[in-house]
C-alpha cells in the first residue's frame, strides 16, 4: 500500500480549477492538502500497489484543469516487505 | 716488590678496580637513563643564563619513544607504501555489508553519536596552534595509517571541536568515574534509492561533512568508500537532504524516501 | 494515530513543502516553527546550549524520549551552525549514571530517600523557623523564569533580601563597571563587533578555550583573507596566545597600570578623540570615602593623575615593554581601525575588578572606539544566563527585577504593585552578598551567624566558593545550620547537604536564558526528567504553596491569592504545586510575561514570550514597530540602531550617572594586590578553566569524551621552576597557600605556560578542590572575590612526607 506525495499545478482559469478539484476530491484514494496561492495543490495518494499509484498519477496528469503533476516522493517501504 | 711498592701497586690496583666499577656504573646509569623515555630531559647546569632557558632538543630516538597510540609505529614499512602511486584512481569493489558494519563500528569508537565531531586518535600539542592541517589538510597515507582529509572547510581552531580520545600524559582518568547511559544516534545507514539501481541520496547531513572524499574516497574505510572514486562531482547524482541540512523546517518524517526537486 | 495516518501526515508535509517551493520559489525558512523532524523518528528542536554565556543554539535530536544527537543550529546568528566540543556533547550531560532521582534527607552519615511531600514540608518549616535567616543561593544557570520566581519568593514572599547568586563570583565587577561608566548594566556592543573589528584585544582572556565559538568567529575571518590583529594581554601563555599577533605578559594585578599607561600616552600624544570626549564624556576618579560613583574631575586633573604612568614606569610595574605599550596606544590613537576589547574572568575576578573594568571602558571612550560596529568594549559572561537571570532579573541581595534596587523606595513600590503585595512587604536593606552569606552560614548563630538555612539551586558552592575551608566547611559542623541543595548530580555541595532535591535540567524543562550580548533565548521541554527529578521553579512554587498552607501570610498577595497563582483556560487556578499539573499551563510563559513588565525602566524591553519561541533569541531592547513586528537592538546608545537614542544624536548615554547623557572616563591608580608572593610563599597561584570542562565539571566530568580528554586537575608551572624544584611531568607536588594545601600532579608544557614564578590550577575537578587554597578577598564595590592571584608555595610531595614523618 504505497503512499505518495504529489503536487498538482492547477490551471489559471478558475472554472477549470474548480472542476479539477471536484474530480480529485471524489477519489477516496486521494487526500487533499491546502492549496497554495490557489494554484499549487499538495495531495497524498494511498493506493493498493505501486503500479496503481503510477496509473493514478498518470490519470491526474491527464485531468482537465491540471497543468502539471510533480511527484515529490514515493514510499516503497511496504513494497519491499 | 717493596712493601711500599706493593702497597703502592695494591693501592693502584684497588683504585683501578674502583675506577672500573665507577666507569661501569656510570655507563650503566647512562645506558638506563638513555633508554628511559625522559619525561623532563635533564640538562647540565650552565653558567650562561640564556643557555639555562634554552631547551635541549630531543633526539630522534626520544621522539620515537615518546610517540604513543595508533601513530606510534607509523613509519615502519612506510617507505614501500610511500612508493605506491595514488593515481590514477581505479574503480573499487562494492563494499560488502560486513565491511560496512565494521566501518560503522570503527567510527562509533570515537564518536558520541552519528554526526558528533570525532575524537583525535593520537597525541597532540595541547597548547600551540594546531598543526592538524599538515596531515589532514590534503589527507595522507603513511604505511597503514591514513590521515583523512578533513571533511569540512578548514576552521582555524581545530581543538575547539576535536579533543584527544586518550588522556594526555601525564594525566589519567579516575577509575571509578560515573558511567554515562547516553545512547547516541546510530549511523543513518544507506541512503534511499528512488528505484532499484537509482543513485542513493545522502543519508546524513552535509553540515561539516561536505567533502565526500574524506570518508568515501579511495582512502576511506573499505566499508564506506565509493566503488567509483574516479567520479569527482558527487552531488551530481547523490542528493542531499534539505531536511537534515536544516534548509527546511517542519517537513519530513520517518521513512521519507526523497525530496526530489520537480 | 496509526502508522498509516502518520505516514500520510508526513507525506502531506512533504507535498505541502514542495508546493510552497513551487508557489514561492523558495523555502519558507523564516517564520516556520522551529521543530525539524529527522530520519528514523528523530524529532529535532532548538535550544540554547546548556553551558557557557556565548549562547550558541543547538538542534536537539530526540528519539524515543531520549536525546540522541546534537547539531549546530544553522539559523542561529550567534554560532551559525558551529559549536564547541562541549556543545556537541551537551546531550550526554543528561545521562550520567548517578543522576539524582529522589529527594534525599541526611540521616547520620547517609542520605535516605524521602517523598517530595516530606521534602517540601521540611524546606517550608525551615523557612518558618525564622524567615529572615533563610537564604536562597542561586545561579547564572537559573533560567529567567526560575530566577524571577526566586526573586518573587524571597523578596515578595518572605519579605527579606537574603537572595544572592553565583554570578557574584563571575560577573559582579563587570556590572559595577558598566554602572559606574554608563549608569546602566550590560554591553553596548554585541557579537557583530567580532565580524567588523580590525583589532581584537583580549584582556586576561582565553576565548580559544572559554568562548571557542566566538573566538572562531574572529579567527575564521583570516581564512577568508581578512586581516584581524589579535592582541593577548595576559599573565600566562594560553591556546589563545598562539593565534595572536602580539602576546603580552604582565605581572598579576598590573593591568591597571597598563590601562593607565595607554590612557597617559593617548592624552600626552594628543591622539585621543577630542570631539567624542567633548560631546559624550566626563571624567571621574575614586572618592574618599570610596563610592561606586566616585568624584567628578576635570580633564586637566585626569591628565595630571595619569602623569606618573609613563611607558617606562609602567614597564617597571607590569613587565610589559614600553614599546608594546606605545604600540597599544598608537592603535587606540588611530581613527581608521576598529577595536574591540574582550574580557571575562581575568578582569572580573580581581580585587580591583570594578576599577579595571572602568579603565578599559575609559580607553574606548577616550579614543572614540565606541558605538560603531567593531568598536566596542565587551565583557563576556561565563554562565548561560548570568545576564538574563542574575543581572536582568536581579537575583542579588541588593537588587529587584528590571534593574531596580531595594534601597530605592520608588523601586520597591513599583515591585509591590507588580506583585500585588501589601505596601511595605519589600524590605529596604540589602541582604548579604555571597561571601557574607556563606560566612554567616558558617558562623555559629550565637556569634552573629544569622543565616540558619541556605537553599542552593543550580550551582556548586562547595567547589566554587573561594577559601572553602572558611566559608563552607564550618557550617557542616554546626548542628543548627541546614543546607538544602537542588541539583542533578551528587556534586561536591550535594554530598554535604542535609536535604537534596533532585532537579530537572536543560531540555527536561521549559526554559529561557540571556547570553552575553543581551540575547534572550527560549526552549521547550523535550524529554522527561529521570525518576522524580523536578523543575527548580516548581520546587520554589511548591514550597511557597506549602508555606501558604502552613499559614504564612507572605505567600498571599494583597487580595489573598497565592503569589504564584496561574489561571487555566477555564479561569480556575491551576494547582501548580502538584507536579502532575505543572505542565497543564506554560508556567514559564506566565512568569516571563509578568517579568517583562519590569524591564522598561532601564530600557531593556523584552518582547512577548511567543516572539522568542519563533526566534533564535532576540537582543534587547526589543521594541515593537508600527507594523506590529518586534525589532531587536544590536548597538546600544548608537543613534543609527538604538531606538531610545534621540533622533539626530549619534551617541546618547541615556542612563548617564550624571543625567547629562555622558559616560564617565575613569582614572584609577595601580595598587599592589592584597596578597603577593614573598619568601615564604614565593609563587603566584592562578585558577581557571579548560575547554573540555564547564565550571565545576558536575556535568562535563560525566561525559566520557570530555572526561577522557581532560581527566583530572593538575598544576601547571614553568619549565625553569620545575627544574629548580627537581620535578617533572606527573610528579606529585604539594601546592600550599596560607589557607590550605593540595597534592597535584605537575604538567609542564601542557595546556598553558605560566611565566616563571607562577602556577595555574584548573578548578573543574571535584576530587582536587583548588578553592580550599584561594583568597576570599574581594572587590570593594562588586564584592567579587579574586581567584586569579594569591601567594603559594610548592614542594615535592616526598619532601613534605619526610618532614611530617
Amino acid at each position: 500500500m504505497p503512499i505518495s506525495s504529489l503536487v498538482l499545478t492547477l490551471d489559471a482559469s478558475p472554472e477549470r480549477r474548480a472542476s479539477a478539484l471536484r474530480e480529485v476530491a471524489r477519489d477516496p484514494r486521494i487526500t487533499l492538502g491546502t492549496p497554495l496561492e490557489e494554484r499549487w495543490l499538495p495531495v497524498v495518494t494511498d493506493t493498493g500497489s505501486l503500479s496503481e499509484g503510477e496509473a493514478l498519477a498518470e490519470s491526474l496528469r491527464d485531468l482537465p484543469g491540471v497543468s502539471f503533476v510533480d511527484v515529490v516522493m514515493v514510499d516503497f517501504s511496504e513494497e519491499e516487505r | 716488590m717493596s712493601p711500599e711498592g706493593g702497597q703502592g701497586s695494591g693501592l693502584g690496583a684497588r683504585w683501578l678496580h674502583v675506577g672500573a666499577a665507577v666507569a661501569v656504573a656510570l655507563a650503566a646509569t647512562g645506558y638506563f637513563a638513555g633508554i628511559r623515555a625522559p619525561e623532563m630531559p635533564e640538562r647540565p647546569v650552565a653558567s650562561d643564563p640564556h643557555a639555562q632557558r634554552a631547551e635541549r632538543a630531543p633526539s630522534y630516538g626520544e621522539l620515537r619513544e615518546q610517540r604513543r597510540g595508533a601513530n606510534a609505529r607509523m613509519y615502519e614499512g612506510a617507505i614501500g607504501a610511500l612508493a605506491e602511486e595514488p593515481f590514477p584512481v581505479k574503480p573499487l569493489p562494492v563494499a560488502t555489508p560486513e565491511q560496512r558494519a565494521q566501518a560503522v563500528a570503527q567510527r562509533q569508537g570515537h564518536r558520541a553519536y552519528d554526526g558528533a565531531p570525532p575524537t583525535i586518535p593520537h597525541e597532540i600539542d595541547q597548547r600551540e596552534v594546531p598543526g592538524c592541517l599538515a596531515c589532514h589538510g590534503e589527507g595522507m597515507k603513511l604505511g597503514n595509517r591514513v590521515a583523512p582529509k578533513i571533511s569540512h572547510p578548514p576552521y582555524q581552531s581545530c581543538t575547539q571541536c576535536h579533543v584527544v580520545g586518550d588522556s594526555p600524559r601525564p594525566l589519567a582518568p579516575y577509575k571509578d568515574s560515573p558511567r554515562n547511559g547516553f545512547v547516541g544516534l546510530a549511523s543513518a545507514g544507506k541512503g534511499e534509492r528512488a528505484w532499484p539501481g537509482a543513485p542513493p541520496t545522502m543519508p546524513h547531513p552535509t553540515l561539516m561533512r561536505d567533502n565526500c572524499a574524506s570518508c568515501h574516497g579511495p582512502r576511506g574505510l573499505p566499508g564506506l568508500r565509493t566503488s567509483h572514486p574516479e567520479r569527482q562531482n558527487c552531488q551530481q547524482c547523490h542528493g542531499s537532504s534539505a531536511r537534515l541540512d536544516q534548509r527546511v523546517s517542519g517537513a519530513g518524517g520517518p521513512g521519507l524516501a526523497m525530496e526530489a526537486r520537480p | 494515530m496509526d502508522r498509516r495516518d502518520f505516514l500520510k501526515g508526513t507525506a502531506m508535509t512533504a507535498a505541502t513543502l514542495a508546493a510552497s517551493r513551487l508557489a514561492y520559489g523558495q523555502d519558507k525558512a523564516a517564520g516556520t516553527p522551529p521543530a525539524v523532524t529527522g530520519g528514523q523518528g528523530v524529532q529535532w528542536n532548538k535550544a540554547p546550549c546548556r553551558f557557557c554565556g556565548t549562547g550558541c543554539h543547538v538542534q536537539v535530536g530526540v528519539q524515543n524520549g531520549k536525546v540522541v544527537a546534537i547539531a549546530g543550529d544553522q539559523q542561529a546568528p550567534v554560532n551559525k551552525g558551529l559549536l564547541c566540543v562541549k556543545g556537541y556533547h551537551v546531550g550526554l550531560a543528561l545521562y550520567g549514571s548517578d543522576r539524582l532521582t529522589t529527594p534525599l534527607l541526611k540521616k547520620g552519615d547517609t542520605h535516605v530517600p524521602i517523598s517530595w511531600e516530606e521534602a517540601i514540608d521540611i524546606v517550608a518549616r525551615r523557612v518558618l523557623k525564622d524567615p529572615k535567616g533563610f537564604g536562597l543561593y542561586g545561579s547564572g544557570q537559573w533560567t529567567i523564569p526560575e530566577g524571577y520566581a526566586a526573586s518573587k519568593f524571597v523578596k515578595g514572599g518572605l519579605g527579606s533580601n537574603q537572595l544572592d547568586a553565583n554570578a557574584r563570583l563571575c560577573m559582579a565587577s563587570a556590572v559595577t563597571g558598566f554602572l559606574a561608566t554608563y549608569g546602566v548594566d550590560e554591553p553596548a556592543g554585541c557579537y557583530d563587533d567580532l565580524d567588523a573589528c580590525d583589532v581584537l584585544i583580549m584582556w586576561g582572556n582565553n576565548p580559544a578555550e572559554m568562548h571557542p565559538v566566538l573566538f572562531s568567529r574572529v579567527i575564521d575571518r583570516r581564512s577568508r583573507g581578512e586581516k584581524v590583529t589579535l592582541i593577548d594581554i595576559g599573565t600566562r601563555k594560553t591556546r589563545t596566545s598562539g593565534f595572536c599577533d602580539h602576546s603580552l605578559r604582565f605581572k598579576p594585578n598590573t593591568d591597571l597600570a597598563i590601562a593607565c599607561g595607554i590612557a597617559h600616552l593617548l592624552v600626552e600624544n594628543g591622539t585621543y578623540d577630542k570631539a567624542f570626549v567633548e560631546a559624550h564624556c566626563a571624567f571621574r576618579a575614586p572618592s574618599e570615602p570610596a563610592a561606586l560613583e566616585g568624584k567628578a574631575i576635570t580633564f586637566e586633573e585626569y591628565r595630571e593623575l595619569l602623569k606618573p604612568y609613563t611607558p617606562e614606569k609602567v614597564e617597571a610595574i607590569s613587565g610589559v615593554p614600553a614599546k608594546d605599550l606605545r604600540m597599544l596606544a598608537d592603535l587606540f590613537g588611530r581613527r581608521d581601525v576598529r577595536i574591540t576589547s574582550l574580557w571575562c574572568m581575568g578582569m572580573n575576578q580581581h580585587t580591583r575588578g570594578t576599577a579595571i573594568n572602568n579603565l578599559v571602558h575609559g580607553l574606548h571612550l577616550l579614543s572614540g572606539h565606541f558605538g560603531k560596529p567593531g568598536d566596542a568594549p565587551t565583557s563576556l559572561t561565563g554562565q548561560p544566563s548570568a545576564c538574563g537571570t542574575v543581572r536582568e532579573v536581579g537575583t542579588l541581595a541588593h537588587a529587584l527585577p528590571g534593574g531596580r534596587v531595594v534601597a530605592r523606595p520608588e523601586h520597591r513600590a513599583q515591585m509591590e504593585e507588580i506583585w500585588n503585595v501589601p505596601k511595605g512587604r519589600l524590605h529596604d536593606k540589602p541582604g548579604y552578598h555571597t561571601l557574607e552569606m556563606w560566612k554567616r552560614f558558617s558562623t555559629p548563630t550565637e556569634q552573629g551567624g544569622d543565616i540558619h538555612t541556605l537553599w542552593v539551586q543550580v550551582t556548586n558552592p562547595a567547589q566554587t566558593l573561594p577559601n572553602t575551608h572558611k566559608l563552607v566547611d564550618p557550617s557542616r559542623k554546626l548542628a543548627d545550620k541546614f543546607l538544602i541543595v537542588s541539583d542533578v548530580y551528587p556534586s561536591a555541595t550535594a554530598r554535604i547537604a542535609d536535604l537534596i532535591l533532585p532537579s530537572a535540567m536543560w531540555v527536561e524543562k521549559n526554559g529561557m536564558v540571556g547570553n552575553s550580548e543581551r540575547r534572550t533565548q527560549q526552549w521547550f521541554k523535550m524529554v522527561k526528567p529521570p525518576g522524580q527529578a523536578r523543575d527548580d521553579a516548581w520546587q520554589l512554587i511548591a514550597v511557597a504553596h506549602r508555606l501558604l498552607e502552613l499559614g504564612f501570610e507572605g505567600m498571599k498577595d494583597k487580595d489573598g491569592r497565592f503569589l504564584f497563582e496561574v489561571k487555566g483556560k477555564d479561569g480556575k487556578p491551576v494547582p501548580l504545586w502538584d507536579f502532575a499539573h505543572y505542565y497543564d499551563v506554560n508556567v514559564d510563559e506566565h512568569l516571563f510575561e509578568e517579568y517583562r513588565k519590569t524591564t522598561r525602566i532601564k530600557h531593556k524591553d523584552l518582547a512577548p514570550y511567543q516572539e522568542y519561541v519563533k526566534a533564535r533569541g532576540l537582543r534587547w531592547p526589543v521594541v515593537q514597530q508600527p507594523d506590529g513586528s518586534w525589532r531587536e537592538t544590536r548597538f546600544r546608545f548608537a543613534g543609527f540602531d538604538d531606538p531610545y537614542v534621540k533622533k539626530g544624536r549619534d551617541i546618547q548615554f541615556y542612563h548617564s550617572t550624571t543625567h547629562d547623557d555622558r559616560a564617565q572616563i575613569w582614572f584609577s591608580p595601580y595598587e599592589p594586590p592584597p596578597e603577593s608572593p614573598d619568601t615564604e610563599f614565593p609563587f603566584w597561584l592562578c585558577t581557571g578553566r579548560v575547554i573540555e570542562h564547564w565550571h565545576s565539571g558536575t556535568m562535563t566530568m560525566r561525559i566520557p569524551q570530555l572526561q577522557r580528554a581532560m581527566p583530572q586537575a593538575y598544576v601547571e608551572m614553568n619549565r625553569a621552576d620545575a627544574r629548580r624544584l627537581g620535578v617533572g611531568n606527573g610528579d606529585q607536588v604539594t601546592v600550599e597557600t596560607r589557607r590550605g594545601k593540595l597534592d597535584l600532579p605537575v604538567w609542564v608544557g601542557g595546556r598553558g605556560e605560566p611565566p616563571e614564578g607562577s602556577l595555574f590550577v584548573p578548578f573543574f575537578d571535584e576530587r582536587l578542590l583548588i578553592n580550599g587554597l584561594t583568597l576570599d578577598e574581594h572587590d570593594p564595590f562588586s564584592k567579587q572575590p579574586d581567584y586569579k592571584k594569591c601567594a603559594a608555595r610548592v614542594r615535592r610531595r616526598e619532601l613534605v612526607a619526610e618532614k611530617q614523618g
